[in-house]
């Protein structure tokens, strides 16, 4: 008898567990954190018309629950709430930038010194005057020494006179960044940049006023999902972790009162639960694979959004290791690997092939060697550098890869069975993030060919790669003329000139394997009206014109 | 009482060796979280990324970590995740009781259901129950999580439109109990399939073979009716196996269930901890590992107890 109450007392107690663990959260914490909102009374009466859900940290591009000035991804849903100085073109197709916080910028003659002119009449969504201190106290905010991110928002930002020193904690501020007056910010260089403008692309303003954490805390305070403050078209609503951030539109916007009511941001774990999700009529947009984006082609009550990811698929060869200092060898993978079959078959068109490094094809040369698909060239290659003792005989042919969807492992199948056919077996290994950073970055000879992505500005070419003790070994004086030409550049042609020269030395050296950009995209119902996504690597940021964005 | 305490005094040098072990293998597996932190292409100095990890103290020796980490859990501070700083402590609060909520629901259907339909069909062996219970549930057992929960969705929610694609609430009206409950019947329900299945097949064979032992042909001989034969003979013997496999259940009502919880949007354990290893995120993994160590040692404690609640004849010293 008494182990039959004991019995009923565990079901009873379990029971009331349960019920407990359903019960909704007593009061909103961190955990969920509405803020006031003049629409809070409309929405709690069920009032919201217009409202918006789609998963915009969805693929490769987002950062679910990230916060600014880390990962460098996620600018989808950043640029709703912050605003960068500048900002790319809604489609980056003209790779220009637009006005955003700055509504014109110049540099002086000898492009030293930029001079920002911002735009006025901007305000935080607290009300307070948007000011060229904001910009300057942001810069240094994220530049302190510890500051807990992983990048500055201004590339290269030891280009900036008194960068260096200050964030070695040497001086108080950085002397290179200057308020000439509340709509007027100048940055002085210690290099010509004529192109400097590129850099600020995700210089996003903070608001000093609003902010009382410290740098250090940038990564880890709840500011972000309980109460942040931007100058975006949209403000914060409320935020539930793990589930959805919810904002409403920012009537003191410059550009507008968004149409909308609330523009929510769902998070899903993988993608697939997105798109079923979008299926069911739950949210109304997201970012979807190639595979998936054609299975919504021709749907009428879809539209589908695509573009370039201006991410270069390469393969990365290690040149500390002997084989790689042999051009045949390297052509030999050029000539080895079908690239058209890969491009029609593979990806079902949604490729395009690509004659070096650079994914913008403003700067890719007419006469550029795209390697045709030749077999019998690529075993003559490697016999030719077999005779003068160079083969791959005994060399670790692993190719690391962090792609792992099935569209890579599909791709990289091909690749080896083609490679087998000219007679050399590699073996694709698709590993996670962290892991193919180690095999790749700290295992210095280890590695012999990596698959990989490369990004990069329409105005900036990062010549990490290529010179400036690059850590695969590549040693050519060319490059480091190539790269001195663009930096020398005073105007667009000359820079063009010099970037599309680069590009076609890539090509004929084939330094690397330089395979092809890959188009992304986004399906969103035919509800939405005026809206406008561009699978931009890291999400951006680009004009998007959420403002006018509304559901019919 | 004495058992009790002396099963509860081995489990700490138990738990310790746990901790350390899985420390040891989360540090072992190449990368770390500054690693995971960097957007491939973004493209971030390898300066910056040694500038990130002195400021993590992810420069610091393996067992001075491991130690750091014991005196803070000691202190009874389980740190901050690396990945968005969060604390550690208060993630795991959150998710548990996500997590608890769908595994237990599934559990309690799996467990009440699949015993009783275990006990119907056991009792009428060779019958067109029989063959069609134990039929569907091999079915049960046989598919992969990932299967029922995308075969669920796209019939209930892309098809027929009965409930909501994932998630715990429906965005932009009022959090409350009937809402969680509409969005938990999806992935409660896929879960709970495997465990009725379970739990069916072990009450089927265990009451089958209860049914053939000489106290229950003795207690029928003698003239007793059938149910109490049944309930006092039968089931109450055969229920010590199922208590077993229920024991063995029971860490999953914290550590989760990774498809299901990633199909259905149901952020819970489960994807927590493929997300944390993953991002190499080490206090975010060590504290899971200690709390699902910490109930895998209750369960089996509990288990042991449930034994001489369910037979009368076990008694511990």
């Amino acid at each position: 008898m008494f182990r039959s109450k004991i019995l009923v007392l565990v079901i009873v107690l379990s029971l009331a567990l349960l019920v407990a663990c359903a019960a909704p959260a007593a009061a909103p914490a961190a955990e969920e954190a509405p803020a006031e909102s003049s629409d809070q009374a409309a929405s709690d009466e069920g009032e919201v018309e217009q409202v918006l859900i789609g998963g915009f940290d969805v693929g490769p591009g987002g950062d679910p629950q990230g916060v600014l000035y880390n990962n460098g991804a996620g600018n989808v849903w950043f640029v709703k709430i912050f605003t960068p100085l500048i900002i790319m073109d809604s489609t980056f197709s003209n790779h220009t930038s637009e006005a955003a916080l700055a509504v014109s910028w110049e540099p002086n003659e000898d492009a030293t010194v930029w001079t920002f002119n911002l735009r006025e009449g901007v305000k935080w969504h607290d009300g307070v005057d948007f000011t060229a201190s904001d910009l300057k106290w942001t810069a240094e905010f994220v530049s302190a020494p510890q500051a807990a991110v992983t990048h500055f928002g201004i590339s290269q930002p030891n280009q900036i006179v008194g960068w260096t020193e200050y964030n070695d904690g040497e001086t108080d501020e950085i002397a290179g960044i200057r308020v000439v007056d509340d709509l007027t910010l100048e940055i002085e260089l210690n290099i010509p940049n004529p192109r400097f403008y590129d850099a600020v692309r995700h210089f996003y303003a903070l608001p000093e006023h609003a902010i009382d954490f410290e740098p250090t805390e940038i990564f880890s305070s709840d500011w972000w999902f309980t109460n942040p403050v931007g100058t975006g078209p949209f403000k914060f609503d409320s935020y539930e972790k793990d589930q959805f951030m919810a904002l409403a539109p920012n009537e003191m916007y410059w550009d507008g009162v968004p149409e909308l009511d609330q523009l929510i941001n769902r998070y899903f774990v993988d993608e697939t639960a997105a798109v079923l999700a979008l299926e069911s009529g739950d949210i109304d947009f997201t970012y979807v694979s190639a595979d998936v984006a054609s299975r919504f082609a021709g749907n009428p009550d879809y539209q589908i959004f695509s573009g370039p990811s201006f991410v270069t698929n390469m393969f990365n060869y290690n040149f500390l290791n002997e084989p790689w200092s042999d051009k045949r060898i390297r052509q030999a993978f050029m000539y080895g690997i079908d690239r058209a079959s890969i491009i029609s078959d593979v990806f079902n068109g949604t490729a395009q092939a690509t004659p070096c490094q650079d994914p913008y094809p403003t700067f890719w040369p007419e006469d550029a060697n795209y390697y045709e698909y030749d077999p019998a060239k690529a075993r003559e290659l490697l016999a030719e550098a077999a005779a003068d003792g160079v083969t791959l005989d005994g060399v670790n042919l692993d190719i690391p890869t962090y792609y792992t969807s099935q569209l890579a492992k599909d791709i990289l199948t091909v690749m080896q069975a083609n490679m087998a056919d000219v007679g050399v077996n590699v073996n694709p290994t698709f590993l996670d993030v962290p892991t193919w950073r180690t095999v790749v970055d700290d295992n210095a000879s280890e590695w012999n060919i990596a698959y990989r992505g490369a990004g990069g500005g329409p105005a900036s070419y990062s010549p990490i790669w290529y010179v400036e003790d690059n850590q695969w070994g590549l040693d050519d004086p060319n490059y480091v003329d190539l790269f001195a030409a663009m930096d020398a550049a005073q105007n667009a042609d000359e820079y063009r000139a010099a970037r599309t020269a680069l590009c076609k030395y890539q090509n004929e050296e084939a330094t690397f394997a330089y395979w092809w950009v890959s188009t992304r995209y986004g399906i969103a119902t035919v509800d939405i009206e005026d809206f406008h996504y561009f699978p931009a690597p890291g999400g951006g940021p680009y004009v998007d014109r959420s403002q006018d964005w509304n559901m019919k | 009482m004495q058992y009790f305490l002396r099963r509860v005094l081995i489990n700490i040098p138990v738990l310790f060796l746990v901790t350390l072990v899985i420390y040891l293998l989360i540090n072992l597996a190449p990368g770390d979280p500054v690693d995971f932190f960097v957007n491939e292409e973004i493209g971030i100095t390898k300066e910056d990324l040694d500038f990130v990890r002195e400021r993590y103290g992810l420069d610091d020796p393996l067992p001075v970590r491991y130690v750091k980490w014991l005196g803070q859990v000691a202190q009874g501070d389980l740190g901050f995740r690396f990945k968005n700083g969060d604390d550690v402590a208060e993630v795991l609060a959150v998710r548990m009781r996500r997590t608890f909520l769908l595994m237990g629901t599934a559990l309690a259907i799996g467990i009440v259901v699949g015993i009783t339909l275990g006990i119907f069909i056991g009792l009428r062996q060779y019958s067109i129950w029989d063959f069609t219970f134990t039929g569907l549930s091999f079915v049960g057992i046989s598919m992969p999580a990932f299967i029922a929960g995308i075969f669920g969705l796209y019939v209930f929610s892309v098809k027929l439109g009965w409930f909501p694609s994932g998630g715990m609430r429906t965005i932009g009206k009022p959090e409350s109990l009937i809402d969680l409950l509409y969005h938990l019947v999806l992935p409660a329900g896929t879960l709970a399939i495997f465990n009725l299945a379970t739990f069916l097949r072990y009450t089927r064979f265990s009451i089958l073979e209860v049914r053939g032992e000489d106290y229950v042909r003795t207690a029928n001989a003698k003239g007793l009716k059938p149910p109490m034969v049944t309930w006092r003979h039968v089931f109450r013997n055969a229920l010590l196996p199922v208590v077993t496999v229920v024991g063995l259940s029971l860490p999953t009502l914290v550590a989760g269930a990774l498809f299901t919880e990633t199909i259905y949007s149901w952020p819970g354990m489960g994807a927590l901890l493929v997300d944390a290893v993953a991002a190499r995120d080490y206090p975010m993994v060590m504290g899971i590992m200690l709390v699902t160590a910490l109930v895998v040692l209750t369960a089996n404690l509990i288990t042991d107890l449930a034994y001489a609640v369910a037979d009368p004849r076990i008694r511990y010293t």
